[in-house]
């Protein structure tokens, strides 16, 4: 069994050598280098691109001004600010040259005339609707309202009530490599190498906006040097990439420097929470009322980010009656979506935050509190609808309360020599495998090995991997023989890609149900080369047996017999087929759980060092521990950098003031800590191959975990993330 | 000291890998770039401000980002990549670790910070926890959360450790 085990990544060997292939390592002959002038203004109406001079630069082949394309939920002025730009960092023009050194010259060479507009610069300018942050647009993009039981008269009649605002910063998802594209011209078809999370969506939402120019558009994902959601959605960079490739009929690349990626790639998070709650004197919570307000920048992609936080407000909690009145605002800052936790991170912040803090008002342990609260049984349908699937959350707080009480003995006897330090746990439930669903085919190759073509499209997380154990479990074979490979579309028709958790379970699903069609296939092919029944035939380890003869082929002398000989006619009794093919889909999403415990300490200065961590999640069967640990390392460190480190930041006239990696600063190796990671495998879920997803459970469950450490650590009510070193200073 | 206008075009010679290189540059172009132009293409770019590391190789048995190098500062020298680690085709002891303890997602920080763990490991074959964070600071990844990484270079500490002299003459 390879399930379960501890397997290396089969992705690594390219990428340890340095044979990754990331889009910029990927070379074209006579491509031309995609550069972009942005908006230096918040919001501003524009008169007049003047790129004249631009032009005459000897290398400069093009210069792009006012695209505009209808695209859905994209402002009017996408790509490119044609007639109003919405934020710094907004696409105005964009020079082809053919050298990317010259290309930023041109820049240098190129003016906008405009007149400039009051910005919309935070979430209170933007509610009185006075100023717009685009014009002719309401500020309130969407208000949604999410009611389950009787929240209004519940909240009234209860005996203690908390009002607190809740703060959560705005994020830069920052993954190592930049955005870019390459875009291969042939004429009436294109290739575009992307850097994304989904090449299926991508190739649709190009073709919607570019058939009458081409006829096919075929895309493959390059190696993704890492994504966290904000390599989904389209950006203006992707359209005006192709549209310039039609439109010189030549090759063209775009990579964007830091700073363009830090000033365009989506923000995340960004919401501010009014909640009232309402309990008991015991702490039994009886009513929680939440309005939301989240800054969109200027554009927004559904209401799925409010979705998310409201529906799953109420946490792993047994809350019957629960509101929330979702507010989505318009601003003059970079469009908002989604960054890895999506909606999630942020209700669970909001819960938790409450449960400490009614813990404190109520003069009550916090875990106490918690388990009085905490759902007793599963299947368990929240105020809002949502079936929490499976799973024993009384059982995990329970083990995470023995590790959150040997912390706290630690930190006693260290608040006893002086020093600042507090335990802080957190409790979350996640929902994820966001379908609706997804394909693989499973193959046997003439040389007697397996592939495994996903619709998913990973890029770090290892599922190639994890998924390669899965496929050799179930057609007994070697690990080694079985290679799995992802990210084109021209390989497989119909997919969604890698978000939300989703890959392993879905795609690795429907690769175990492919693999079983496989087994089927060969059985039948095996009984024709046996000259027996398949009923008298079995499938063992890589083997077709028939037990009453003890006759048996393997699937090499299957592969060899089927695809070896040359020329011929046909004589097979069934069809020679060595592939299949299968999609899959739950008709629920999954609700994984856990709790985290940091042991936190805050020195004089404010800074902040996580002595112990422990995080514990139950995520149904788990398939490669090292793989999903390595999740929940990555994202701890994620949530810590938004606690404590990370924020995007706004100055009062609209101009960002975070553009690299020296003002926006992402975690290094001194500010991370060690972590450990416990798991269980109670909550399983209702698939073949009963895995939850874990991409994301860290960055939920470290915030409130690791602000309640501080919180205790210095002995001060917090209610904001992050907290700064000069939030925590005591001088 | 040389000084150039824009439009001259230098004459360079690097030595990477082993392998004698000689190219004509601009003289604003970065090392990082012509590096990247010559196909060792391992070398990443991951910022414009010097912060990330993705860039670092070795230059002159000295670890540098070799994206604040213009390549004409680097006439003469040179410089181990990460193409140039694995020997006949077996991985180097720090690649090796990198795999064995997970220590990489995405791999976009990777050659960087293998080469930085070579040019640490070359100073410190004992290194302890807190030494092992120092020496990868200026190297970013987002993904793994650092600890794997960090299990990685203790590992290969004790790989090296044995074979020093094998394990360190790269560069
Ligand atoms: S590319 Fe970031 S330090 Fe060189
Ligand atoms: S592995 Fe992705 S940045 Fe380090």
């Amino acid at each position: 069994m390879y399930i379960g085990q501890r397997v290396k990544r089969k992705e690594d060997f390219r990428l340890i050598t340095g044979n990754g292939r990331y889009i910029d390592d990927i070379q074209i002959n006579n491509v031309l280098y995609l550069s972009i002038l942005r908006s230096n203004v918040p919001h501003a109406k524009v008169k007049k691109v003047n790129y004249e001079d631009a032009m005459k630069l000897s290398g400069v082949v093009n210069v792009v001004t006012g695209l505009n394309l209808n695209v859905d939920n994209r402002p009017r002025n996408f790509p490119m600010g044609k007639d109003e730009v919405l934020y710094v960092g907004q696409p105005v023009a964009a020079v082809l040259s053919t050298d990317r050194y010259v290309g930023y010259d041109a820049l240098d060479l190129i003016t906008f005339d405009y007149e400039e507009l009051t910005p919309v610069v935070d979430i209170e300018q933007a509610m009185t609707n006075k100023v717009k942050a685009v014009e002719g647009r309401d500020n309130l993009a969407y208000k949604r309202t999410y009611r389950g039981g009787e929240p209004e008269s519940a909240y009234n009649k209860s005996e203690v009530k908390l009002e607190q605002e809740i703060e959560i910063g705005r994020v830069y998802p920052s993954a190592m490599e930049p955005r870019g594209l390459l875009v291969e011209y042939q004429g009436d078809r294109l290739t575009v190498y992307a850097s994304t999370q989904s090449p299926h969506y991508m190739r649709s939402f190009l073709l919607n906006a570019f058939s009458d120019m081409v006829r096919d558009i075929r895309v493959i994902q390059a190696d993704v040097g890492g994504a966290f959601g904000s390599k989904l959605f389209p950006y203006p960079e992707d359209y005006i990439a192709v549209y310039s490739s039609l439109v010189t009929r030549r090759s063209v690349k775009v990579v964007l420097p830091r700073r363009e990626d830090i000033l365009s790639t989506y923000h995340a998070r960004d919401q501010k929470h009014r909640v009232r709650v309402g309990a008991n004197r015991d702490g039994r919570v009886n009513a929680i009322i939440d309005d939301v307000f989240i800054d969109l920048g200027a554009a927004w992609h559904g209401t799925y980010l409010a979705d998310i936080a409201a529906t799953l407000i109420t946490g792993p909690y047994d809350i019957r009656n629960a509101l929330a009145n979702v507010f989505g605002v318009l601003t003059n800052k970079v469009p908002l979506d989604q960054y890895r936790g999506a909606g999630r991170p942020e209700a669970a912040f909001v819960y938790e935050r409450v449960m400490d803090i009614l813990a404190d008002e109520l003069k009550m342990d916090p875990v106490e509190l918690r388990k009085k609260n905490v759902i007793q049984s599963t299947p368990y349908v929240n105020p809002f609808g949502l079936k929490y699937d499976s799973g024993n959350y009384i059982n995990l707080l329970n083990n995470a309360e023995k590790f959150y009480s040997q912390m706290e003995d630690r930190a006693r006897k260290l608040r006893e020599k002086g020093k600042r330090v507090g335990v802080g746990i957190s409790f979350y439930v996640e929902q994820n495998n966001f379908g609706p669903w997804e394909s693989a085919s499973v193959r046997l190759l003439s040389n007697g090995k397996i592939e495994v073509i996903i619709g998913a499209a990973p890029h770090g997380q290892g599922t190639g991997t994890g998924i390669a154990q899965v496929v050799a479990d179930e057609l007994g074979v070697n690990l080694d023989d079985v290679d799995v490979i992802w990210g084109d579309t021209d390989k497989i028709s119909n997919a969604f890609g890698t978000y939300g958790s989703r890959s392993l379970t879905l795609a690795g699903n429907a690769a175990l149900l492919a693999a079983r069609k496989l087994r089927e296939n060969v059985l039948r092919l095996a009984a024709s080369f046996m000259k027996s029944d398949v009923e008298e035939l079995q499938y063992k380890e890589g083997k077709i047996v028939n037990p009453k003869s003890s006759r048996e082929m393997t699937l090499k002398e299957i592969a060899r017999r089927t695809t070896g000989d040359l020329g011929g006619i046909w004589k097979y009794k069934a069809e020679p087929l060595l592939e299949a093919t299968a999609s899959f889909g739950m008709d629920n999403f999954t609700f994984p759980y856990g709790s985290h415990i940091a042991m936190v300490e805050v020195d004089d200065t404010g800074k902040v060092t996580i002595l112990e961590y422990v995080a514990l999640d139950d995520i149904g069967v788990v398939v490669n521990p090292m793989l999903a640990e390595g999740q929940v390392f990555g994202g701890i460190i994620q949530g810590f950098g938004e606690s404590h480190l990370e924020e995007v930041i706004y100055d009062e006239s609209g101009n960002p003031l975070t553009v690299s990696l020296g003002d926006y600063a992402i975690p290094t190796a001194v500010e991370s800590f060690n972590m450990k990671w416990i798991y269980s495998e109670e909550g399983k879920a209702n698939s073949p191959l009963p895995a939850k997803g874990i991409g994301e459970g860290a960055t939920i469950g470290a915030p409130p975990a690791i602000i309640r450490g501080i919180e205790r650590a210095t002995g001060k009510r917090r209610t904001k993330i992050p907290l700064r070193m000069e939030d925590l200073s005591p001088y | 000291m040389k000084v150039y206008t824009q439009n001259d075009k230098v004459k360079i010679k690097l030595k990477v890998n082993g392998e004698e290189q000689e190219v004509e540059v601009e003289p604003r172009r970065l090392l990082v770039h012509v590096l990247r132009d010559l196909g060792y293409t391992g070398v990443h770019v991951g910022c414009d401000t010097s912060n990330c590391g993705a860039c670092t190789v070795i230059l002159n048995g000295k670890s540098v980002k070799s994206c604040t190098l213009l390549a004409v500062e680097a006439d003469g020298s040179e410089i181990l990549t990460i193409e140039g680690m694995a020997k006949d085709g077996k991985l180097h002891p720090i690649q090796e670790a990198f795999w064995e303890k997970h220590g990489l997602q995405c791999g976009y920080c990777t050659p960087g910070m293998i080469l930085q763990a070579y040019w640490f490991l070359k100073h410190n074959q004992n290194p302890t926890e807190q030494e092992i964070r120092e020496g990868i600071s200026g190297n970013l990844c987002r993904c793994t959360g650092y600890q794997n990484i960090v299990e990685a270079i203790k590992l290969a500490a004790e790989k090296i450790r044995q074979n020093p002299q094998e394990y360190l003459r790269l560069a």
